[in-house]
C-alpha cells in the first residue's frame, strides 16, 4: 500500500478545459441571431433560389393563424398597410418615390395564393409604394 | 529591506461556475434552422398605367394552376351528391397532373404528427407528385425555349391554390430563366370580405 506523502496536494490543470468552454461560447455568442420577425411555418422547398442574408428586409409570415408582421399578428388588412408604411418609411426612397424596402414574404406551404396575392396588392398601394418583394423558400435538403 | 514578495492566486471557480452557466444556457436555448433563401418578385413600378407597347397574345406562355370542380367519386350515396375538387397543373392546352384538393387539410393535420402519421405520410405523397409534374413541365418548357417560341410567361393561379404551387412554378419559370413573368389579375380584394378583417383560416 502507498501512502500518500505529507504535505502533498494534487492539483488538475484545468487551463485547457477553460480554453475549450470559451471558444464554445465565443462561437454561441458570434452565430447565434435573435431572431423576432420570423414566426415558426415552413415555407416550400425550392431548388433555384438565391440567397442574401446582408439585405435588410421587412419580413411577413403568413400562415393558418393570420399575417403577422415584426412577429405580430394583424387584425386587418388596413392595419397590415398602415405597418408596411411606416416600415417602408424607415428606408431610403428613390427619386421616383418608390421604397427600397425589400418585402420578404414567408408563406406557409399550404397558405392560399390568394392572401399573399392581397399582400402583393397592398405593397402596390402602400405610400411609399413598395415594389421590391421576394417569395421565401428553403433551400432543397440535400440527399 | 524589502519584505518577501507573496504569490496571489486568484480563486477561478466562481468564474468557472458563470462560464459553465452560459455555455448550457446558449447550448439549450439554440435552434438551428433551415436555411432560407428566395425567389424575387419585384413588382412593375408603372403598374396601373395604360401600356403603349401591347404584347400579342400568342406570344405569352399560359401556365395554369386552378381547382376543378367534379362529381364525387365517393360510393356513399350521401356524399355523392357532393361535388369534388381538384388541383390542375396546365401548361398552355397541355395538362401536367391533377392533386386531391384535401393537401391542405392533410398538411394542417399534420403538424403534431410523426413522420409515421397517416395525414404526414398522405401530404408527403402528393408534394412528391407535384414536384414530379412541375420537373416534367420544367422539360416541356426548357424544350419549347430552345425551339424559340414564346418568352413571356402568364401565371394563371386560383386564389384558393396553396402557396407551395407558386413557389413551384416560380421556380419553373427561373430554372428556364425567364425574366418576364406575370401574374393574373387578382379576382376580388379580400379587403372588402369579413368587414376588412384578415381570416386565413377560411
Amino acid at each position: 500500500m502507498t501512502k500518500k506523502k505529507k504535505g502533498q496536494e494534487a492539483s488538475v490543470d484545468m487551463t485547457p478545459m477553460i480554453d475549450c468552454v470559451f471558444l464554445l461560447i465565443i462561437f454561441f455568442v458570434v452565430s447565434t441571431q435573435i431572431v423576432t420577425d420570423v414566426i415558426p411555418l415552413e415555407p416550400p422547398f425550392a431548388k433555384n433560389i438565391s440567397i442574401d442574408p446582408l439585405v435588410e428586409k421587412a419580413i411577413i409570415n403568413i400562415n393558418e393563424n393570420g399575417v403577422h408582421v415584426g412577429g405580430q399578428a394583424c387584425p386587418t388588412w388596413e392595419d397590415l398597410q398602415t405597418r408596411m408604411e411606416s416600415r417602408a418609411k424607415q428606408f431610403k426612397i428613390e427619386d421616383d418615390g418608390f421604397s427600397e424596402m425589400v418585402l420578404y414574404i414567408r408563406g406557409d406551404t399550404v397558405s392560399q395564393w390568394k392572401f399573399t396575392q392581397e399582400v402583393l396588392a397592398i405593397a402596390n398601394e402602400c405610400s411609399p409604394q413598395i415594389y421590391k418583394t421576394d417569395f421565401a423558400a428553403q433551400m432543397k435538403p440535400q440527399r | 529591506m524589502t519584505p518577501k514578495k507573496k504569490k496571489t492566486e486568484g480563486d477561478m471557480t466562481p468564474m468557472i461556475d458563470c462560464v459553465f452557466l452560459l455555455l448550457i444556457f446558449f447550448i439549450i436555448a439554440a435552434k438551428f434552422i433551415t436555411p432560407e433563401g428566395h425567389l424575387d418578385i419585384w413588382q412593375p413600378k408603372d403598374s396601373g398605367q395604360s401600356n403603349s407597347d401591347p404584347v400579342e397574345l400568342e406570344e405569352l406562355q399560359d401556365m395554369r394552376i386552378y381547382v376543378r370542380y367534379g362529381p364525387s367519386s365517393d360510393p356513399d350515396p350521401v356524399k355523392k351528391e357532393k361535388y369534388s375538387r381538384d388541383f390542375e397543373l396546365h401548361l398552355d392546352k397541355k395538362h401536367f397532373g391533377t392533386f386531391p384538393y384535401q393537401l391542405r387539410e392533410w398538411k394542417l393535420a399534420s403538424k403534431n404528427e410523426k413522420t409515421t402519421g397517416v395525414n404526414f405520410q398522405k401530404f408527403k405523397k402528393v408534394e412528391k407528385q407535384i414536384k414530379e409534374a412541375f420537373t416534367a413541365l420544367t422539360e416541356e418548357l426548357q424544350s419549347q425555349i430552345k425551339s424559340g417560341v414564346k418568352s413571356t410567361m402568364v401565371l394563371n393561379i386560383d386564389p384558393e391554390v396553396p402557396y407551395l404551387f407558386v413557389v413551384e412554378a416560380m421556380n419553373a419559370c427561373t430554372a428556364c430563366e425567364l425574366e418576364d413573368v406575370k401574374f393574373s389579375a387578382q379576382k376580388q380584394r379580400l379587403t372588402k370580405l369579413h368587414g376588412g378583417a384578415i381570416r386565413t383560416d377560411r
